[in-house]
């Protein structure tokens, strides 16, 4: 079992090269959806290789901040400064998992998961394969990739979501609520894979979640949402 | 698409071909005083090389064929005195026959029914079909070509429409979950560019294309291509 902790916010020389520093940063940004602010003065920063928890009641604005994170929404005020992987400098790639997963369903899971086949990442794709075989075998998967979307259970959908984000070699990764379909045990092998892909490539996390048991074997940062403010960031341990 | 509207010209003539050709020429009627024969009379007229059609008339018609003949001879007669026993055809010449053949049907058709029993009339042009042919062809040059061409058109939107969709959500995943970006339009401009090209080269293949028509074609393949500009949502899934 790796440690749960975020740990490479604190040993940036021991992280992949690449731009050091804030990956995000929030000034007091508001998002209004028909007058009804989703988001409140929302003051934040997160660091590159940092693994952050995202918590809050429904409706609290947790989809509206990962949103907001991944450059699909805009704020209605104030400042945020997102990596642009396009903009040369800060070539920070951006990955999401969606709560609604976006997957066809025509296809079979091993057909979705060649979507992110991106022959400018891979050597080639063998390379790719070797890749996904790792993923989907640590997550229990490999059995099942031959099932249509339409005919997988939510859980198998979910990890499949999942598996093709990683796929991408994402320096961010962008998830809200990943583990709705899984219990306790499958959640925390998710999250197990994402601290060895935190530890192995620097990847950053920010993870919706409501599994009140993945929380409590947190041991790292977490943002709790409330109304649409941020009312707490910090250590796991102090909430 | 391409071809439709640079080949205008090559389209009509080759829908023009495709309508029958007037083989009917000149007619005359007969008016033979027998009943009984003029069905023998009328299938031997009809295998006679030089003869289109024959036509038998009903009564009715006879009726006023005869009343026209007479009403030009300023000759009045009453209801009964028409209730003559005779049979009447319509005899329509082959295209383009010489009249001197015209003379020898007329010949033959007298000899077959008898000369005391046989009225012949006037040999007339055949005008009125001519005249049908040639309002259709009108037609068809008028707005035959432009119905075709919306047709055609509504075609091709359905037909990019439908791999608008396709192009769509293939590049929303793509510039998702891969390094690439504008992937929609770089895919519909790499293949209506092609289907252009070669549709172009097809059209210039058959004869010189209008130019004007065909800078119009490529104006709607320009908008095909922008149409796949937009990003596409996943909620428009």
């Amino acid at each position: 079992m790796l440690n749960q902790s975020g740990s490479l916010n604190k040993k940036k020389n021991k992280g992949p090269p690449g731009p050091i520093g804030p990956v995000f940063y929030c000034e007091d940004v508001s998002v209004e959806f028909n007058e009804i602010r989703a988001l409140k003065n929302i003051q934040l920063t997160i660091e590159r290789g940092e693994i952050i928890f995202v918590t809050g009641a429904s409706g609290a604005g947790k989809t509206t901040l990962l949103k907001l994170l991944s450059g699909l929404q805009e704020p209605t005020s104030g400042k945020i400064i997102r990596p642009n992987y396009y903009s040369g400098k800060k070539n920070l790639y951006i990955s999401n998992v969606f709560q609604d997963l976006r997957l066809m369903g025509k296809y079979t899971c091993e057909e979705n998961l060649m979507f992110a086949y991106d022959s400018s990442i891979y050597k080639d794709k063998a390379e790719f394969m070797q890749d996904m075989n790792e993923l989907t075998k640590i997550l229990g998967i490999k059995d099942r990739l031959h099932l249509k979307i339409n005919q997988a259970n939510g859980g198998l959908q979910q990890k499949i979501a999942i598996v093709r984000s990683l796929l991408t070699r994402p320096d961010i990764l962008i998830a809200d609520e990943p583990t709705s379909s899984l219990d306790t045990e499958n959640a925390k092998r998710l999250f197990d894979v994402f601290n060895l892909y935190n530890a192995k490539r620097g990847l950053t996390v920010v993870w919706a979640t409501h599994n009140k048991e993945l929380c409590k074997s947190f041991t790292g940062r977490i943002i709790h949402l409330d109304n649409g403010r941020l009312v707490y960031s910090g250590h796991a341990c102090f909430i | 698409m391409v071809f439709s509207i640079g080949q205008k010209a090559f389209l009509e003539e080759q829908f023009l071909k495709l309508i029958p050709e007037n083989k009917a020429g000149s007619y005359f009627y007969a008016l033979i005083a027998s009943t009984e024969s003029y069905q023998n009379i009328s299938r031997q007229m009809a295998v006679l090389p030089g003869v289109h059609k024959v036509d038998v008339l009903s009564e009715a018609q006879i009726k006023d064929e005869v009343k026209g003949i007479l009403g030009s001879l300023q000759i009045n007669l009453n209801q009964t005195s028409m209730d003559l026993n005779y049979a009447g055809l319509k005899i329509i010449y082959a295209k383009d026959l010489k009249p001197r053949a015209q003379e020898l049907v007329r010949d033959y058709l007298t000899h077959l029914a008898g000369e005391g029993n046989i009225t012949l009339g006037a040999i007339k042009l055949n005008d009125q079909t001519l005249d049908k042919r040639n309002q259709f062809i009108n037609v068809i040059k008028s707005w035959g070509y432009s119905l075709y061409l919306f047709i055609v058109c509504i075609f091709w939107m359905i037909s990019l429409l439908s791999i608008r969709a396709k192009i769509a959500e293939a590049s929303y995943l793509l510039e998702s979950y891969q390094r690439k970006r504008k992937v929609g339009v770089k895919m519909a401009s790499f293949g209506l560019s092609l289907i252009f090209v070669l549709s172009s080269a097809t059209t210039f293949i058959l004869g010189m294309p209008q130019l004007l028509n065909l800078s119009l074609a490529f104006m709607i393949f320009v908008v095909g291509i922008i149409l796949h500009s937009k990003k596409y949502q996943w909620e428009n899934h």
